[in-house]
C-alpha cells in the first residue's frame, strides 16, 4: 500500500531561512543614508554698504572655521569663486573673505577668473575684467556675454546670433543661429545647441557646424533639453512634445548615430534639464515625479523622486557618488546618489536660493541676503 | 537658382495668403522693422515699444515653449528675460521676447487668436519673430500682419561708388577711373508709424540687365552663416556695411558709360526709381 507524500513544512521553512541568511551575509545592502548640512560659515552682504565693486576683504566672524584641507584645487589654492545672487555679485573665498562684492547695475556674467558687467543702457560697454578689476578686452556693444564654466561666450540682444571668446577676450567664432536657442550645453571642445525649430547643431572649437540632428518623432517638434559629455561621445536630448522623447547619440567612426531612445510620459513645455554623469554611463533628466536616470545605451532606467524643473549635477569628493541641486519654482533641494539610482539622501535648500556650487563636499549656497558654506556629511 | 527661387517666392506668397495675422500690439508701438541693422545684427522679426501694455498672440495655434528668468540651463541668457513660443498650422511658430509671462504649465496647451500672452516690461523691447520651420527661416512678420495705410514710396536717399574706401557720389561719377566698385546705397522706407523700415525689395540694374535683387521676406541662417534667400547675387559677403548700409556688390565699371538704375519697392506696393549715368573715359 503506497503511502501518500505529506509536505514537510518544518523542512521547507529551514531551507528558505538557510537561504535568506546567505543572501542577507553575502549580499548586504546598506540603508540609505541622510545627507548631513554642517554650516562653516555665513555671511551677509548687508554687513558692509557696497553701491560699487569693493576690493576689501570683510572682516571674518568668530563663527568661521578654516576650510578642510582635502578640498579641490580652486579651494586649496584659495583662489576666489566667482558668484552672482540676486542683485549681488563677486568673489568670496574658501574662508568667507569677499575680495569683490558689487551690485548688479544692468547685466553681469561671473565666471572663476573673470567677469563681465554693464548697466542697462545699450551703450553700456562690456568690458571683460579679472577679478581685481583689470581689463582684458572690449566685448562687442549691445550683446550679452555669458559663461559656461569657464568659456566666455556672447550673444546678441536678441540671441540669434552666438560669439565664442578666449580668456583673452578675444573672439575665436561667430555662429549665426538658425532658430532662438531652448537648450544649450558645452563640452571641452564642443558646444551643443538645441532650436525651437526641434534641430540639434553641434559647433566645434573653430566655429564649424559638426553635427544638424533632428531628434524628431513628435507631433511637436522643440528641444527641452541637451546635455553633451566632457569629450563629446554621447549627446543627450529631451525633446517634443505628444510624445516627448529622451535621445542618446554616440559617436562612432561615421559620426554621430542614436544609441538609446525612450517616450517620456511627460509633457514639458519649459527649460528642462539633461546632464551626462562624468564618469559613468547614465544620463539623468527631468521625469515626471523626479530625476529620471537612463543608462546611455537604454538598458536601464530609474526615478530619483523629486519636485524638479531645472537642475545642477556635481560629482561628490568621494568616488562615485553624485550630488544633484533641483529646483522648482522658489524650492531646492540636494539629492546624492549613487549610480544607477540609488538616494543616498537628501536635504532642503533655503527657499530663494539664487546661488549654488558644490566643490568636493562642500557647498556654498547664496540666498539675496547672504551666502553660507555648508559641509555635506552623511549621519 | 531660378527655379529654387521662383519655388520660395511661391512659398512665401502661399503663406502670406493663407495666414491671416494679427498684430500682437497696436502698430503705432512698433519700432524696428525686419532686416534693419542694429549693432551689427540683421533683425530677424519686429521690434516694439509697447509700454507694459498686453501682448496678443498672433493667431490660433498651441504652446510650445517658454522660459523666463536670466538664463537656459546650460546658462545661455533667455533673450530679454522671457521668451515665449506659439506653434501654427504648417509649421510656422511664432516667438516673442521680453514680455511678462502670464503662461503656467496649466494654461498650456491651445492658444487662441488674441489671448493675452503677457504684458510688455517697461524698458525692455517686445521682440515678435515668425519662423517657418519647414524652411527653416524667418519670415517678416510685416508681410503677414494686416497692413498699414501708407501711399509713400521709399526714399533712396544715395548710391555711391566705393573703391579701396573711398565713396564716389552716384550723381557725381562722371568720369571714373575703370575698375571694380563697391555699390553701396543707402534707403530706407517711410512707415506710417515711427519705426526704422527698409524697401521691401531692391533691384540694381546695370545696363538694363537686373543684376541685384534684395527681397526682405525671409532670413535663413545656413552653417552658421546669415543669407538671405530672396537674394539673386549672392556675391556681397556681407549685405549690410559697418555703417548699416546696404552693399549690393561689385561690378567692374569699363571704358565707356553705364547706366545704373536703382528700384525699390515697400509692403505696400509704393514704387520710387531712379537712374544714373556712370562713364569712365
Amino acid at each position: 500500500m503506497l503511502r501518500d507524500k505529506k509536505p514537510r513544512p518544518l523542512l521547507l521553512i529551514a531551507l528558505l531561512c538557510a537561504v535568506g541568511f546567505i543572501v542577507f551575509m553575502v549580499f548586504p545592502e546598506p540603508l540609505a543614508a541622510e545627507i548631513s548640512m554642517e554650516p562653516q560659515w555665513c555671511r551677509s552682504f548687508n554687513t558692509s554698504t557696497v553701491d560699487q565693486t569693493t576690493q576689501q576683504a570683510l572682516p571674518q566672524s568668530s563663527s568661521q572655521t578654516k576650510a578642510p584641507a582635502d578640498l579641490a584645487e580652486a579651494e586649496a589654492n584659495n583662489t576666489p569663486i566667482g558668484f552672482r545672487a540676486g542683485s549681488r555679485y563677486g568673489y568670496f573665498t574658501s574662508e568667507g573673505y569677499f575680495p569683490v562684492l558689487a551690485t548688479v547695475q544692468g547685466g553681469v556674467a561671473v565666471a572663476d577668473k573673470a567677469f563681465v558687467s554693464w548697466s542697462s543702457a545699450p551703450s553700456s560697454p562690456r568690458i571683460l575684467q579679472q577679478p581685481d578689476s583689470t581689463s582684458i578686452a572690449e566685448l562687442p556693444l549691445g550683446s550679452v556675454p555669458f559663461f559656461s564654466g569657464e568659456s566666455l561666450f556672447a550673444v546678441s540682444a536678441d540671441a540669434l546670433s552666438l560669439q565664442h571668446y578666449n580668456q583673452a577676450g578675444i573672439r575665436l567664432w561667430s555662429y549665426e543661429l538658425s532658430s532662438h536657442v531652448s537648450a544649450f550645453a558645452r563640452g571641452r571642445t564642443l558646444t551643443a545647441l538645441g532650436m525651437l525649430d526641434g534641430s540639434i547643431d553641434v559647433v566645434d572649437q573653430a566655429g564649424q557646424q559638426q553635427l544638424r540632428f533632428y531628434p524628431g518623432g513628435s507631433r511637436l517638434e522643440v528641444l527641452l533639453g541637451l546635455a553633451i559629455s566632457e569629450e563629446g561621445d554621447y549627446i543627450a536630448s529631451l525633446s517634443g512634445l505628444d510624445p516627448q522623447r529622451l535621445v542618446v547619440l554616440g559617436r562612432g567612426e561615421g559620426g554621430y548615430r542614436v544609441v538609446s531612445h525612450r517616450y517620456l510620459e511627460t509633457a514639458f513645455r519649459t527649460p528642462s534639464s539633461v546632464a551626462i554623469l562624468p564618469g559613468a554611463p547614465y544620463v539623468v533628466y527631468r521625469d515626471a515625479g523626479g530625476v529620471g536616470v537612463s543608462a546611455l545605451d537604454g538598458s536601464f532606467t530609474g526615478l530619483l523622486p523629486a519636485d524638479v524643473e531645472t537642475f545642477d549635477l556635481y560629482p561628490a569628493h568621494h568616488h562615485g557618488v553624485y550630488y544633484l541641486v533641483v529646483h522648482a519654482g522658489a524650492k531646492s533641494e540636494l539629492l546624492s546618489f549613487r549610480p544607477p539610482a540609488r538616494l543616498l539622501g537628501r536635504s532642503s535648500l533655503p527657499d530663494n536660493t539664487e546661488f549654488v556650487r558644490i566643490i568636493g563636499d562642500t557647498m556654498y549656497i547664496a540666498c539675496p541676503d547672504g551666502m553660507a558654506q555648508i559641509r555635506i556629511g552623511e549621519l | 537658382m531660378k527655379r529654387l527661387l521662383i519655388a520660395a517666392g511661391f512659398l512665401f506668397f502661399i503663406t502670406v495668403l493663407v495666414f491671416a495675422f494679427r498684430w500682437p500690439v497696436p502698430e503705432i508701438a512698433l519700432r524696428s522693422t525686419f532686416a534693419v541693422a542694429e549693432l551689427g545684427q540683421n533683425l530677424r522679426g519686429l521690434q516694439f515699444d509697447n509700454q507694459d501694455g498686453g501682448v496678443q498672440a498672433i493667431s490660433d495655434g498651441e504652446l510650445l515653449f517658454h522660459a523666463s528668468g536670466r538664463s537656459l540651463p546650460g546658462n545661455f541668457p533667455v533673450p530679454d528675460g522671457s521668451m515665449v513660443a506659439l506653434a501654427h498650422p504648417r509649421d510656422i511658430l511664432s516667438v516673442y521676447t521680453g514680455i511678462e509671462q502670464s503662461l503656467d504649465e496649466q494654461l498650456s496647451g491651445p492658444v487662441f487668436e488674441g489671448d493675452i500672452l503677457g504684458y510688455s516690461k517697461p524698458g525692455v523691447p517686445l521682440k515678435l519673430f515668425v519662423f517657418d520651420r519647414k524652411a527653416g527661416l524667418f519670415i517678416n512678420p510685416l508681410a503677414l500682419l494686416p497692413q498699414m495705410a501708407d501711399t509713400r514710396a521709399p526714399q533712396l536717399r544715395a548710391l555711391s561708388l566705393r573703391l579701396g574706401g573711398a565713396d564716389i557720389a552716384a550723381d557725381k561719377a562722371k568720369a571714373i577711373a575703370q575698375g571694380q566698385y563697391q555699390l553701396i546705397l543707402d534707403a530706407l522706407d517711410l512707415l506710417p508709424v515711427p519705426a526704422q523700415a527698409l524697401p521691401f525689395s531692391i533691384r540694381l540694374l546695370l545696363n538694363g540687365v537686373e543684376r541685384q535683387r534684395l527681397v526682405f521676406d525671409s532670413i535663413k541662417a545656413e552653417k552658421g552663416s546669415l543669407v538671405f534667400p530672396s537674394m539673386l547675387n549672392s556675391q556681397p559677403a556681407a549685405v549690410f556695411t559697418a555703417e548699416g548700409f546696404l552693399n549690393l556688390g561689385t561690378y567692374i565699371f569699363a571704358s565707356g558709360s553705364t547706366l545704373v538704375s536703382i528700384s525699390l519697392q515697400d509692403y505696400f506696393g509704393n514704387r520710387i526709381e531712379r537712374s544714373w549715368t556712370v562713364t569712365v573715359p
